[in-house]
């Protein structure tokens, strides 16, 4: 293309519609450090008890603690499921692979709330209802689609013949996936775990039908707090989300380009 | 070819989780919402067509069904009108400032949903940030119903979407070879003439797949109604809601659900097939 | 180093043989190559020694013993493949170690044995680096070590030069040739470049279609071909179109040709395959019953081509040493043209 900066017009645009995107985050961190009840702009003073109060509070401690064990071993099992099924269907080894696939990929095309009352009505029935293995197993199903493609793609991109020489070189097919596939496959691991946590840790719409009146997530815990009125601990809460989800994106960055996450 | 023993060993785990939590529960799902219900005795051993004719023939329902509908079209279209300025924008700015502008699109999107509709609530409640500065520079009197209204939840989601649309956006936007464009402006065409004959054109398949993600994703939106809508302004997915877990009518729920899901997965397939129609074309 | 035998070994799918009751001996320390056009099973044959590839019949015997049935990892076996398929993650000496491990070796000697492997390559300096850090020739003979480090009982080589520019790829072909002798590695090559078989090979086995064509030293192939294709497929030669007069053959209109054999029965329709270096131009004997005129020549270095146009407009190329006798006929010299019965290779010819 002729070099062509974008114009004072564009430029404006798009200043805006960042700002437009970014502010609730924006605003979510202002007011967990304001010192006042409600926020103004400028805040009037600075506190940091609203944070304070939500880590000494025991129910957001639990709601945190179950949200990041969710999330961990929901992503752990979508990791080792997702990516003995990605070797499966890359290497063509049964039938019907691309029915597979699609099945694997349909909980990203189903809405979310369906999901979780079909899931609500189905624990209900077979009286599962509050097991937390019941959670992880959802959020399995909707973390999977993340880790399968992300572990597709890489495969796709793998030499086949570099684990044909290390089974040549004597190693079983465990050992040749352990030794060689398993670590050239990792940025894209790594890409598709962060996703997967990221999607555990936020998901509200089907977690919220399988969850006991006593088990709660800190999204969920947030989402129930607010049907009581805006409070700026609530705030503080958030913060500590964005705050986590800020460090998963550093980190993430350290491993891959943003470009695997789409 | 490897044995094909070793396939189902490593498939089967991912398959039964998905049969035995995902086909399973949708098809008992689909079974009971063609049995009758009534609160007193439970699931009636009927096969009826019953909850379906309830939930389209009520005009309450009718009214959130064309709510939720007509929801996603404007959300749709916001998405639309907000992140074509911005991926254009992304697209011819330096690497540096694209760079930076990519990551203030990215965040958002990772950043939770529940966070960012509470940060709407912050900033648009009667008492919140918005109406206050208004009051305060004299421009209202009293405070605008900025929330639990249509308003709100145009507002929440397309934000919330927004970022979907310009990452469709911008290699949509990629594709279309400079020099077409160019010799667009050679032939003296206006700057809006080559946007409105060349650009949009060649960036229809970027703009179908976003549009519909959008939409999709709107009409099947939880959270941000909820909060932003309150409990009062309903939706589809937040009237599903409260049929499970308030009014504990299971069947007019499940039944409102696979409306929802008929009209997502017609939507998609409908986009996949349309997709596929325009690679073709441009590939021929 | 242990034999291979090969026994009538098939490969199909879907019932097209790919690869045809092949059978093959390797002696001890032998370099046989695998030659043919591709699509004719050289590389299947090859990944079915390797436990690559289930045959469909027949048995593989590596020292004597039947291993058909035994995964790769088991076989001992030493491949070098054309993409090199080198370890991007591990460095060199990881790479050339790989195999060791494998058999356990551990500590000092697995230290030593990569060493020894590196240098025999000369590649004993960067054995800290990785793959990507170094040039096309040097990953594949870090490739080549990895694969003999190990002590395999065979050494099987995947078109492994096919990726190397020009120049390296003869450095390469040396280089191997020396080491395999060094090591007395009984040694299959798979090829479809006949100079690389040629010039590496005890023996050569010439494949197409999935059946063997001509089994043989280069020698053999090259000067006694087993039918026309093996003709056909060595060197670039003339290929003329034919028919059977009285016992020799007619190429065009009263021009004859005394052929090796006879192929076919009075009349019949062959093809007539000459090599460029099998004719023999003759400036003092123009009125031979074979006779043209040189209407180009072209300089190759080590020898001199010439197109020579006969008189009934049939033109052939022909091919002398550029410091031979015959190596500056001027273009448009008469000459008379020959061919030594011997190497008039025909073959059955459906007729347009």
């Amino acid at each position: 293309m002729m070099a062509r900066n974008p114009s004072w017009l564009l430029t404006l645009s798009a200043m805006a519609i960042l700002l437009f995107m970014n502010a609730p985050t924006l605003v979510v961190l202002i007011a967990s450090f304001s010192a006042t009840e409600y926020l103004t702009i400028p805040p009037q003073g600075w506190t940091l008890d609203w944070f304070a109060e939500v880590l000494s509070d025991d129910g957001y401690i639990r709601a945190i603690t179950t949200s990041l064990i969710l999330a961990s071993c929901a992503t752990g099992l979508s990791l080792i499921l997702g990516t003995a099924a990605s070797y499966a269907l890359h290497h063509r080894m049964v039938r019907g692979g691309d029915a597979i696939l699609s099945l694997v990929m349909a909980p990203l095309v189903f809405p979310a709330v369906v999901i979780g009352v079909a899931l609500l009505q189905y624990v209900s029935l077979l009286g599962l209802r509050g097991h937390f293995i019941i959670l992880v197993l959802a959020h399995v199903l909707i973390t999977l689609p993340y880790v399968v493609r992300s572990a597709l793609s890489s495969l796709t991109g793998l030499n086949p013949q570099v684990e044909e020489a290390a089974r040549v070189l004597g190693a079983d097919g465990f050992t040749a996936f352990r030794l060689v596939t398993l670590p050239l496959l990792k940025p894209g691991l790594v890409a598709g775990g962060i996703f997967s946590f990221v999607t555990s840790l936020d998901n509200v719409p089907v977690t919220i039908f399988l969850l006991t009146p006593r088990q709660t997530t800190l999204p969920v815990k947030i989402f129930a707090s607010v049907e009581h009125g805006v409070d700026p601990s609530i705030a503080a809460a958030s913060s500590l989300m964005i705050a986590g989800t800020a460090i998963v994106l550093i980190l993430a960055q350290r491993w891959v380009s943003f470009s695997r996450f789409f | 070819m490897r044995a094909r023993p070793a396939g189902y060993g490593l498939l089967t785990p991912v398959l039964a989780l998905l049969i035995a939590g995902f086909l399973a529960p949708t098809a008992i799902m689909a079974l009971l919402s063609l049995r009758s219900y009534s609160g007193m005795q439970g699931f009636g051993d009927d096969w009826t067509l019953a909850n379906y004719i309830f939930v389209i023939g009520d005009p309450y329902y009718l009214l959130i069904i064309g709510r939720t509908l007509m929801l996603g079209l404007i959300v749709t279209a916001a998405c639309l009108v907000l992140g074509f300025p911005l991926a254009i924008y992304i697209q011819r700015a330096r690497p540096a400032v694209q760079t930076i502008a990519i990551l203030l699109v990215i965040f958002p999107l990772l950043c939770n949903i529940v966070v960012r509709s509470f940060g709407w609530m912050v900033l648009l409640a009667p008492r919140g940030l918005i109406n206050e500065a208004l009051m305060a520079a004299g421009l209202i009197a009293t405070p605008l119903d900025l929330m639990y209204n249509l308003t709100g939840v145009i507002i929440g989601l397309t934000q919330i979407f927004l970022p979907f649309m310009v990452l469709l956006l911008i290699p949509a936007l990629q594709n279309i070879p400079p020099d077409v464009e160019a010799a667009a402006y050679t032939l003296k065409s206006s700057r809006p003439r080559v946007f409105l004959t060349i650009t949009m054109p060649l960036a229809t398949p970027g703009i179908i797949t976003g549009s519909i993600l959008v939409f999709v994703l709107s009409i099947s939106a939880l959270v941000t109604p909820r909060m932003l809508g309150g409990p009062t302004y309903k939706v589809m997915a937040t009237q599903i809601y409260d049929e499970f877990m308030t009014n504990l009518d299971w069947p007019a729920g499940a039944a409102l659900a696979f409306v929802l899901t008929v009209i997502a997965l017609t939507l998609i397939w409908g986009a996949n097939r349309i997709a596929a129609h325009f690679t073709k074309g441009f590939a021929a | 180093m242990s034999s291979l035998a090969i026994r009538d070994l098939t490969k199909r799918y879907d019932d097209t043989a790919v690869v045809n009751t092949v059978s093959l001996d390797v002696a001890e320390g032998e370099f046989v190559s695998l030659l043919g056009p591709s699509g004719c099973g050289k590389t299947t044959i090859l990944r079915m020694i390797a436990g690559l590839l289930e045959p469909s019949s027949g048995s593989i015997l590596i020292g004597g013993e039947d291993v058909t049935r035994r995964p790769a990892n088991r076989r001992n076996i030493g491949l070098v493949f054309q993409s090199y398929a080198l370890f991007p993650h591990l460095t060199v000496f990881e790479n050339v170690a790989f195999g060791l491990r494998r058999q356990g070796v551990r500590g000092g000697d697995l230290d030593t044995r990569v060493k020894e492997a590196l240098a025999r390559v000369r590649l004993d300096a960067h054995a800290d680096r990785f793959p990507r850090q170094l040039s096309g020739g040097q990953q594949q003979r870090v490739a080549l070590a990895r694969s003999i480090a190990p002590r395999p009982s065979i050494l099987l080589f995947d078109e492994p030069l096919s990726n190397l520019d020009a120049q390296l790829r003869e450095e390469m072909q040396i280089e191997l040739k020396r080491l395999q002798a060094e090591l007395e590695l009984t040694s299959l090559f798979v090829t479809h470049d006949q100079h690389e078989a040629m010039s590496l090979s005890d023996r050569i086995c010439l494949l197409a279609g999935g059946d063997i064509q001509q089994l043989g030293t280069p020698e053999e192939v090259y000067f006694n071909p087993a039918n026309a294709f093996v003709a056909g497929f060595i060197g670039s030669p003339n290929k003329l179109d034919g028919t059977m007069r009285g016992g020799q053959v007619e190429i065009a209109a009263n021009v004859l040709l005394s052929p090796g054999t006879a192929e076919g029965a009075e009349g019949a329709p062959v093809s007539v395959t000459l090599r460029q270096e099998d004719i023999v131009l003759d400036p003092d004997a123009a009125d031979a019953p074979l006779s043209g005129r040189v209407s180009l020549r072209i300089f190759e270095g080590a020898s001199v081509q010439y197109l020579v146009t006969l008189d009934t407009g049939l033109e052939l190329l022909a091919r002398v040493r550029s410091q031979g006798p015959k190596a500056n006929l001027p273009e448009g010299t008469r000459v008379g043209v020959s061919v030594a019965p011997e190497h008039v290779y025909l073959a059955p010819r459906v007729a347009a």
